[in-house]
């Protein structure tokens, strides 16, 4: 293991956002660079879904998972994850797989089959956990301030669940985004039912429901007049980047300035902005335009 | 892999019994303040009371969005999101997947991956700069799924989806 990390990371793309939301990609990979961490490509499969997946069957919800980190093992790399959905699964797995001898040894009998082994020697990381240790050299490489712009911070579950194995803020009132959001002088605007889950795990379940979710926190992210709302989950992004949309066919109410929609941000998106990285062709792939120039 | 039922159905009720029905639960559960038929804790009281085959054949209790919020707040350490994860995996081999989870397993074992991909994005893509996507080694996922039993259970659950009558 590695504890400073100078051979870099293994980073895990996911699904959602190499395959709907590239520009995720394109942003958190410039500001990587800028920051000089290496990382590697490696062919991981989906992380799975810590909801749809496990609900379905978790022995292969933990196989797959457990899968996923042999990858990362067999290069010597911890992993670096984008999407809180395999933040959660790859971390709540290591953490069983490290401290469940019964559980590595039945799933390590079925990975040997295909010449893989679980080791437990790596760790799982979120990019915002990186990026918050990484704030006071950050703080000096701003070259665009954001002065003139407030924001709405959503941290989602999974980023934040089940504390107790993910210890990734303090998961009633965490600080950590927002605090990445003043390193780059933006000003962060309190909101009602900040913490409240952006009701993507039941959007393909019930539908009516998961637009009732979203509809709630954009009415109170609305009354803000925020000029974004930044997110730091693919899964978080869609339900209120398009959700919105949705709500609004629905119940014909309208959000943002001049009822056009509130721009939702990925924090590494206006990352890469503040470090003057001409970002117009990833704004550009947003539904709502961004309020930057 | 796979355990007994009954095992499964105990595992599932020992941790319930201590819960002393405060309803944290529910009050911060995001579905239930939009739909009062997903209640996390008259599901708990139910299991206490013995009504499992009740709860197990419900369709609510696939109205849990896996937020962890119930779990996070139970005073008696009660892990609700995964006791609702336990009834589903039961749900499931009774071939009761709703269609938008069984889709995405579809797509899972035909892919590996839970999105499919479009000439859009690829182009998209391409104008960003982006490396060519790794995408992992099919036949060995797939092998993983055949040997844990999901592949088994995503044909019960797609038969049982054709051969069921529309409402």
């Amino acid at each position: 293991m590695n504890e400073d990390n100078s051979n870099g990371f293994a980073l895990f793309l996911g699904c959602t956002i190499p395959l709907r939301y590239p520009f995720i990609e394109s942003a958190s990979r410039k500001v990587l660079n800028a920051l000089n961490i290496k990382i590697k490509d490696l062919p991981f499969g989906c992380c799975p879904d810590p909801n749809g997946v496990q609900s379905f069957h978790d022995d292969t919800w933990i196989l797959l998972a457990a899968r996923n980190l042999c990858i990362a093992e067999e290069e010597n790399l911890d992993i670096l994850t984008l999407c809180n959905g395999c933040y959660e699964t790859l971390k709540v797995a290591n953490f069983k797989l490290q401290n469940n001898k019964e559980v590595r040894n039945k799933i390590n009998k079925i990975l040997a089959e295909m010449g893989k082994e679980y080791r437990g020697i790596i760790r799982v990381r979120h990019i915002l956990q990186l990026l918050y240790e990484l704030r006071d050299k950050i703080s000096n490489m701003v070259v665009r301030p954001l002065f003139d712009y407030r924001f709405a911070t959503h941290y989602g579950c999974h980023l934040l669940r089940p504390f107790e194995i993910l210890q990734t803020d303090n998961p009633e009132h965490p600080i950590i985004l927002d605090e990445l959001v003043q390193v780059l002088n933006g000003t962060i605007v309190p909101y009602l039912k900040k913490g409240m889950c952006c009701g993507a795990g039941l959007y393909s379940i019930d539908y009516n429901t998961s637009l009732e979710i979203i509809r709630e926190k954009m009415v109170e992210v609305n009354r803000t007049k925020a000029d974004a709302m930044v997110v730091t989950c693919p899964t978080c992004f869609r339900q209120y980047e398009s959700g919105q949309f949705l709500v609004r066919k629905n119940v014909g109410e309208y959000y943002g300035k001049n009822g056009k929609g509130i721009p939702i941000v990925y924090y590494t998106e206006l990352l890469a902005f503040a470090l003057n990285y001409n970002m117009s062709d990833e704004f550009k792939q947003h539904h709502v335009k961004l309020p930057f120039p | 892999m796979t355990e007994h039922p009954k095992i499964i159905l105990d595992r599932i009720l020992s941790p319930a019994r201590v819960c002393y029905q405060c309803s944290t639960c529910a009050g911060g559960c995001p579905v239930f303040c939009n739909n009062p038929e997903m209640n996390p804790r008259l599901i708990i009281e139910k299991l206490i009371l013995g009504q499992v085959e009740e709860v197990l054949t419900s369709s609510y209790i696939w109205n849990c969005g896996f937020c962890l919020i119930c779990t996070q707040r139970c005073p008696q350490g009660v892990d609700l999101a995964h006791i609702l994860v336990d009834l589903k995996n039961l749900s499931v081999k009774r071939g009761n997947t709703p269609v938008g989870v069984l889709d995405e397993m579809k797509t899972l074992y035909l892919t590996g991956l839970t999105q499919e991909s479009s000439k859009t994005v690829l182009n998209r893509r391409k104008k960003l700069n982006l490396p060519e996507i790794q995408y992992p080694d099919l036949s060995e996922i797939q092998k993983i799924m055949d040997v844990s039993g999901f592949n088994d259970l995503l044909k019960l659950n797609l038969r049982k989806e054709e051969t069921s009558e529309p409402l």
